[in-house]
């Protein structure tokens, strides 16, 4: 029960040391292109860019799962969308915090996969993440993909 | 000479009416054909107030699938789970911020009605939201098995603190209903739990045994709903169901739960051995037969929707009921027939409408919750 609890914890800094790490490089590439002119920073607008982590990500409820996002528009909305069960679907207000690009145009968002995989709204395939502007124009995608967890896995956790 | 000049004024006479009917109808024609074009190459959006997989959730996932086919044109239909407050952030986003194009609609359940009745962090006016699609459910009252309660009366003498009635919020569908219950059957000392996000979370701590009672409705028993499996493993044992009101206003056991289950109304006879009445008992009727019965899935439009974009909808949304694809995914997710349970839109509307209108049983709800 401790080591499944501490691989708990393990995995969530893993992970939120990844989505650091994610954004931080993301937002880093921005930056190292900017050049100064005239007593000031100019950005460099970076084609958008959404990166997912874990990858795979293992196909068990409660999953935590982050998604960077570099590249946008300073301050914009961004709309994640995935097939849920075969439909398009909205994700933006059950990721956490909502998908809004800072001032650099990057965000972190994590994702708990629970009902979706509960409900077998998702399968262990591969998905493709979108994030898309509000009149549904695909500015990003990234490839989401699952890997089965195997029950002997499980068990040592 | 006669005759023919009858039959010449007749043949004009018609001539004027298929004229005065080729103008008449001429703006109603063009008027659909451009209500049918502005859909054309667009998106719509179904917006859910809670968490996946929950009967909200799948309804909406069968109509993204489908609808398509009965909007020429239109591109797809995108879900999106918006969580919170039990439904209630869903309704102010509709309210507030959703476009009144005709491109997004939302689900409404009997919980954003009754909250719009009891008015308590609810900020949107239902009475100002048009309905396009309306089902019908059936409420029932299941406990854990652990209670060893197989009927009311048994819930009546097993310790009220293992009693946990479960919900998303004080006011949502199971929390209210739920109480209202206990009081009306007199279990005293009962506990509540309502803060969790859906269905799914709820069921999962009815699983865990963290809460004891939930008020289902009909459709989480069958089909592939969330408690079908506990229902038959026998982890969930159902103590009375709402019933469905009849001729007379006399109120029958619903042949969508088992036949075994009694109806509040048998249950309360079985424990205070008279027939319910007063206040609190009006008020829970309505609620539980009127509001829940009739509009337990309501596909709802933000104000300010264009009337002819909501007819159209209506329309297209009636037709897709009559489609035998749709209606064999709906009942293979849902377990039962479609046809009895589908509200038409227009019948759904002017139930909502007497529902928001002020009455005497709202008052004894809103004492009831102390607002």
């Amino acid at each position: 029960m401790s080591e499944k609890k501490t691989f708990t914890r393990r995995t969530a800094m893993l992970t939120t040391l990844a989505a650091f790490l994610a954004v931080g490089v993301l937002a880093g590439e921005n930056l190292l292109r900017s050049s100064k002119a005239e007593g000031g920073w100019v950005y460099i607008k970076e084609s958008p860019k959404l990166v997912v982590s874990p990858t795979p990500i293992p196909y068990q409820r409660k999953t935590m799962v982050t998604i960077a996002g570099s590249g946008f528009e300073p301050k914009q909305e961004v709309s994640l969308q995935i097939e849920l069960g075969g439909v398009p679907s909205d994700i933006s207000f059950m990721v956490r915090p909502r998908p809004v690009a800072n001032e650099f145009g990057a965000f972190s968002s994590e994702w708990i996969l629970d009902g979706e995989i509960r409900g077998k709204l998702l399968s262990p395939t591969a998905y493709t993440l979108r994030a898309e502007d509000e009149n549904g124009s695909v500015l990003a995608h990234a490839p989401f993909v699952f890997a089965a967890v195997k029950k002997e896995a499980k068990k040592t956790k | 000479m006669r005759a023919s000049r009858i039959f010449r004024r007749c043949r004009r006479s018609g001539f004027w009416f298929g004229l005065a009917a080729m103008i008449c109808m001429t703006p109603l024609s063009l008027l659909a054909a451009s209500t049918q074009d502005f859909y054309a190459g667009k998106r719509m959006t179904i917006l859910i107030g809670f968490t996946p997989a929950g009967g909200h959730d799948l309804e909406a996932r069968i109509m993204a699938r489908h609808l398509p086919k009965h909007i020429p044109g239109l591109s797809s239909v995108v879900v999106q789970n918006m969580p919170g407050a039990g439904g209630l952030m869903m309704g102010a986003y509709m309210y507030k911020r959703a476009r009144p194009d005709g491109l997004t609609t939302g689900v409404f359940g009997g919980t954003h009605l009754q909250s719009a009745i009891l008015g308590q962090g609810v900020e949107y006016d239902v009475a100002k939201m048009d309905v396009v699609w309306a089902v019908s459910g059936v409420r029932v009252g299941i406990v854990r098995e652990f209670l060893n309660a197989k009927t009311a009366l048994d819930l009546t003498k097993v310790p009220a603190d293992t009693i946990i009635v479960s919900g998303r919020t004080k006011t949502d569908s199971s929390c209210l209903m739920g109480n209202m219950a206990m009081e009306l059957l007199g279990v005293k000392g009962h506990k509540s739990v309502c803060a969790y996000a859906g269905t799914a979370v709820i069921k999962a701590a009815m699983e865990r045994g963290e809460v004891s009672f939930f008020d289902a409705s009909d459709a989480h028993l069958v089909g592939g709903g969330a408690y079908v499996e506990m229902f038959q493993k026998g982890q969930v044992i159902p103590l009375w169901q709402a019933g469905r009101i009849g001729p007379g206003g006399k109120i029958t056991r619903s042949p969508t739960v088992r036949e075994d289950v009694p109806t509040f109304y048998e249950a309360y006879m079985q424990v205070h051995k008279k027939a319910p009445s007063g206040p609190l008992w009006d008020a829970f009727r309505i609620l539980y037969n009127t509001v829940h019965g009739n509009l337990t899935r309501v596909l709802i439009m933000p104000p300010g929707t264009p009337a002819d974009r909501i007819d159209f909808l209506r329309t297209a949304i009636a037709s897709m009921a009559k489609d035998p694809a749709f209606v064999r995914d709906w009942e293979k997710v849902f377990g039962q027939q479609l046809a009895p349970v589908l509200v038409s839109a227009k019948e759904a509307q002017d139930l909502k409408e007497e529902f928001m209108r002020p009455a005497p049983w709202q008052d004894h709800l809103r004492k009831f919750m102390g607002f």
